[in-house]
C-alpha cells in the first residue's frame, strides 16, 4: 500500500530584495512640491474653456461681422452643425479669452493638428475687435502659450496667418517668433491677393524672452490661485 | 543723484523703455507721441511696457483702467504723469 503525503500548503514568503536594490522614495516629496499648474486666470486676461451656450455669440461674430472675413471661415457661412465641427476640428486646446475684470469675451486661442512624433502645433488667435490695441488680449495668448508650453513637450508652434493680420504683433518678430515661411500671394481677400506668412515660436524663446509677458499674468497669481482651473489633481 | 521712489520712473529711463520695446530712435520718444500712431507700438508692444512698468518699476496705478482705455490716444506724457515720472 502506497502511502499518500499531502503537499505543503503554500506559504507566500516575503520578497527579499536586497536592500540597495530597492527603489527609494526619497527626494519625490521634494519634486512633487514642484508641480505647478499652469494659470487660466491672471489679472487681466482668463481663458475658459467653450460652452455650447458660446456657440450662437461665436457662430454670429464670425460670419457676420468685419471677423468674418479676416478669420478661418474668410466670409462664408457654414450652417450651425457644420459651422460646430469646423470650430472644433483638429483641435486639441481652445479656449475663449475673457477680460479678468469684466468676464467679457474678446478672442478665441487654439491649439490644433498636434503632430507629437516631430514636436511641433499649430496655434491659432482671433480678437472679436479688430481695431482694438487693448492688450488684453495679448496677455490672454501669452497665457494659452504658457499652458500649451507647460502641459506638453512640444518645441515649436507654427502661426499661419495672411499678411494683413500681421501688423497687429509685428513688434515681436526674432523676439518672440521668427518668419520661417510665406507663399507668395497666396490669399484672396479684400479684391487682391496676400501672402501667407508661418511664424514660429519655439518654446526655448518663449521660456527666456515670451514668458515675461506673463510678468503679472504668472508671478502674481500663478498655480496657486488657479489650482483648480488649472488642472491640479 | 536721487533715486526714483517706488512706483515711479524717471523720464530718462522711460523714454529709453519706451523706444527700446518700440525699436525706435530714443529722439522719438516725446512727450505729445502716442504710442501708437506716432511711435508705431502694436498691442504687443503695449503689452510689453505695462509688464514692464508693472513688472520692473513697481507702478501699480497703469493697469487699473487698462480693459477700457483707448490705447491709441494715450501719449508718452501722459505716461509719464501716470509713473510719477520726473520732468523731462
Amino acid at each position: 500500500m502506497t502511502e499518500t503525503t499531502t503537499p505543503p500548503a503554500f506559504v507566500p514568503q516575503p520578497a527579499r530584495i536586497p536592500a540597495d536594490q530597492l527603489v527609494s522614495d526619497v527626494g519625490i516629496a521634494e519634486r512633487a512640491a514642484e508641480f505647478r499648474a499652469a494659470p487660466l486666470r491672471g489679472p487681466y486676461a482668463t481663458l475658459r474653456v467653450i460652452q455650447p451656450e458660446d456657440y450662437p455669440f461665436l457662430r454670429t461674430l464670425e460670419t457676420s461681422s468685419e471677423v468674418a472675413t479676416r478669420w478661418r471661415l474668410r466670409g462664408t457661412t457654414p450652417g450651425p452643425e457644420q459651422w460646430v465641427q469646423s470650430l472644433w476640428n483638429g483641435v486639441m486646446v481652445q479656449f475663449v479669452v475673457a477680460e479678468t475684470k469684466t468676464d467679457k469675451p474678446i478672442g478665441l486661442v487654439a491649439l490644433y493638428a498636434p503632430n507629437f512624433q516631430e514636436g511641433h502645433a499649430r496655434l491659432g488667435a482671433g480678437r472679436f475687435d479688430l481695431h482694438s490695441r487693448n492688450p488684453v488680449m495679448i496677455f490672454g495668448v501669452a497665457m494659452f502659450l504658457e499652458y500649451v508650453f507647460h502641459g506638453w513637450n512640444l518645441r515649436k508652434l507654427y502661426m499661419d496667418l495672411p499678411e494683413y493680420n500681421y501688423p497687429q504683433f509685428s513688434s515681436g518678430l526674432g523676439r518672440f517668433f521668427d518668419i520661417e515661411g510665406r507663399l507668395r500671394e497666396h490669399t484672396f481677400a479684400s479684391g487682391r491677393y496676400w501672402d501667407e506668412l508661418t511664424l514660429a515660436i519655439y518654446r526655448d524663446r518663449w521660456q527666456s524672452e515670451g514668458a515675461r509677458l506673463l510678468g503679472t499674468e504668472a508671478s502674481k497669481f500663478g498655480a496657486a490661485a488657479d489650482a483648480t482651473a488649472g488642472g491640479a489633481a | 543723484m536721487s533715486l526714483p521712489l517706488r512706483g515711479q520712473i524717471q523720464w530718462e529711463d522711460l523714454a529709453v523703455e519706451i523706444a527700446a520695446i518700440g525699436r525706435l530712435p530714443i529722439e522719438r520718444v516725446v512727450p505729445e507721441a502716442t504710442l501708437i500712431d506716432d511711435l508705431g507700438y502694436d498691442s504687443l508692444a503695449v503689452a510689453e511696457l505695462i509688464v514692464l512698468l508693472t513688472e520692473e518699476y513697481e507702478i501699480t496705478t497703469l493697469p487699473g483702467d487698462l480693459e477700457t482705455r483707448d490705447w491709441s490716444k494715450v501719449t508718452v506724457g501722459q505716461l509719464r504723469e501716470e509713473c510719477g515720472g520726473g520732468t523731462a
